[in-house]
């Protein structure tokens, strides 16, 4: 059985080809890129995604060596997300399901993080650590569910680390660049680190780290930025393992990339006898490969929908999706 | 220091002995990922509130004596409580968690949050009495925000922790919450409402295209 899954949440516009034993066939990326100091805008953004969308898709399909004809199914990222991204790779799904006789299959963003994580990592079962754009939680599967250890109680750290690029002048997603820079600093200044429970709370830090910007370095400001936000995220993941005893910690999403929280987090596992699960590089961030996966699961389990009902939900709580195949 | 009996996310926890007390330490450690300015702050910080807190909270709700304070080893030797977690006692029996909703409005009402009431943080003594434990992330307050706050993470914990029972325990919970609270029962769950839709992906906003 093969697939094909579509991403369009935000930035980037992709495509895969898998099969349902697990192999990326393909897996094909454009990402849009905002003028620098500025933020995504949804409109621009989609513009960029329907332009790139036809080379995209015949990428994926060419180098997996199959045509639409050959797919068992369709399946594309319904949310959360931003509404004109959203609908870009919802409606080509629709169109090519229909067009093609062929199921369609919507997949919640985030769950294709964890599950595409879970499969290249080998993590059975993990608590999560889901660190994507839209995301920042902790999470176990329990009773067919992603259910929420913690969470952010505002911004997310990929939000926090964007917003504070953009504050010092950097384009976004401006991830690798503030990591750049921290590795630069070496003055830590003392800025806000507020946990609750196994909750936390970013924008005390972000206007802090702003603040500090206009007189500090800004490679000392990037640096302590990290050591704070990653130390809260390390202390709320030190307490859910203490509280789960889980033996696997995986780390996804687009934030998983940063070298320093690796690190932080192998200490973490290591600290609670547990062991760290960390997606590759060029999986942390969105990527077609995601969806399609997802798909196969939600396919295996009989999950699909009628073309006519497609739909996008631009705010979808993660723990609201059923997981079948899940304990 | 005897027995390593926990190891939590800030603190590892020894059963030990006081004079002729059992005693419970509770040792800050360092943390070998954290930049040490941080770490040393935040150890002695959470040392030294935890003490207090324990301490001034003992005037509303059974809390465990605070014997010995140590802000530059940062160590913490509480009297020892023998019993069992509430955790361990909640899927078996969801009505507890009444107790954990009197112990919350306690607080409330006298201008504390307690910052991390998980199931793990309430014993059961042997003489039949709850005590509450844990107060590092503690704080005073005159917020209904605060106050809120402790409340979500309690619905998270029964959410992740006590699925099975998550109804049950939850109502029981507010029996006991809003017989104590000061705080109008409607107004508080705006406010949870409020803070579980705050810039994250809450209500479901489906449409088709
Ligand atoms: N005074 C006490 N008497 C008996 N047992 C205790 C006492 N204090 C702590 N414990 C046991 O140790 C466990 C952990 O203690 P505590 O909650 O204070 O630390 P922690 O959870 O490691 O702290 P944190 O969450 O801040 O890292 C408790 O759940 C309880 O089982
Ligand atoms: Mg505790």
């Amino acid at each position: 059985m093969i697939g094909l899954g579509i991403e369009s949440t935000a930035h980037t516009f992709g495509a895969s080809i898998m099969s349902d034993d697990g192999k990326i066939l393909s897996n094909v990326k454009d990402v849009y890129r905002p003028p620098e100091g500025m933020g995504i805008h949804p409109r621009e953004a989609s513009r960029h995604h329907s332009d790139v969308a036809p080379r995209v898709l015949k990428e994926a399909l060419r180098q997996a060596g199959v045509s639409y004809r050959d797919l068992d199914f369709i399946a594309y990222s319904a949310g959360p997300g931003l509404g004109p991204c959203l609908r870009v790779g919802a409606t080509l799904a629709r169109f090519l399901s229909a067009y093609y006789d062929k199921p369609l299959v919507p997949v919640h963003h985030g769950i294709g993080h964890i599950e595409l994580g879970s499969l290249l990592t080998g993590a059975r079962d993990p608590l999560v650590l889901l660190l994507s754009g839209g995301h920042t939680m902790i999470l176990a599967a329990h009773m067919k569910r992603w259910r929420v250890f913690g969470e952010t109680l505002d911004i997310t750290l990929g939000q926090l680390i964007d917003q504070f690029g953009r504050y010092v002048g950097l384009s976004s997603p401006a991830g690798p660049q503030v990591e750049a820079l921290a590795q630069k600093g070496r003055k830590f200044i003392q800025l806000p680190y507020i946990v609750k429970g196994n909750d936390i709370s970013y924008s005390g830090l972000l206007s802090a780290a702003k603040k500090a910007s206009r007189k500090e370095a800004v490679e000392d400001v990037a640096y302590s930025l990290q050591e704070v936000a990653f130390s809260m995220l390390a202390e709320t993941a030190e307490r859910a393992l203490a509280l789960t005893k889980k033996q696997e910690l995986m780390v996804v999403g687009g934030v998983a990339a940063n070298k320093r929280l690796r690190e932080i987090l192998e200490k973490v596992a290591e600290r609670h006898g547990s062991r760290l699960y960390a997606v590759p590089q060029e999986y942390a961030g969105d990527c077609g490969a995601q969806i399609a996966w997802t798909g196969v699961l939600y396919y295996r389990s009989g999950v699909k929908v009628q073309p006519e009902s497609a739909f996008i939900q631009q705010k979808w709580r993660i723990d609201e999706v059923d997981v079948p195949w899940r304990s | 220091m005897e027995k390593l009996i926990s190891r939590g996310a800030e603190a590892d926890i020894y059963l030990g002995k006081w004079g002729p007390l059992d005693a419970v330490y509770k040792v800050r450690i360092r943390k070998p990922y954290m930049n040490e300015v941080l770490d040393s702050f935040l150890r002695r910080t959470r040392t030294l509130r935890e003490a207090k807190m324990l301490r001034t909270a003992r005037a509303y709700i059974p809390t465990p004596h605070v014997l010995y304070v140590g802000p530059k080893s940062y160590v913490l030797v509480l009297e020892y409580i023998s019993g069992r977690v509430m955790k361990d006692e909640l899927n078996s029996n969801p009505s507890l968690a009444f107790y954990m909703g009197v112990y919350l409005a306690r607080l409330h009402s006298n201008g504390i949050a307690h910052g991390d009431p998980n199931t793990s943080n309430m014993i059961l003594g042997a003489s039949g009495k709850y005590y509450m434990i844990d107060f590092g992330l503690s704080y005073f307050t005159e917020r209904i925000e605060d106050y809120a706050v402790d409340v979500h993470l309690f619905r998270e914990i029964l959410n992740v922790q006590h699925t099975e029972v998550y109804d049950e325990a939850l109502r029981s919970f507010y029996e006991g919450y809003f017989s104590e609270s000061k705080i109008e029962k409607n107004r508080m769950l705006d406010k949870l409402d409020e803070i579980e839709k705050r810039g994250r992906y809450s209500r479901r906003r489906s449409f088709q295209f």
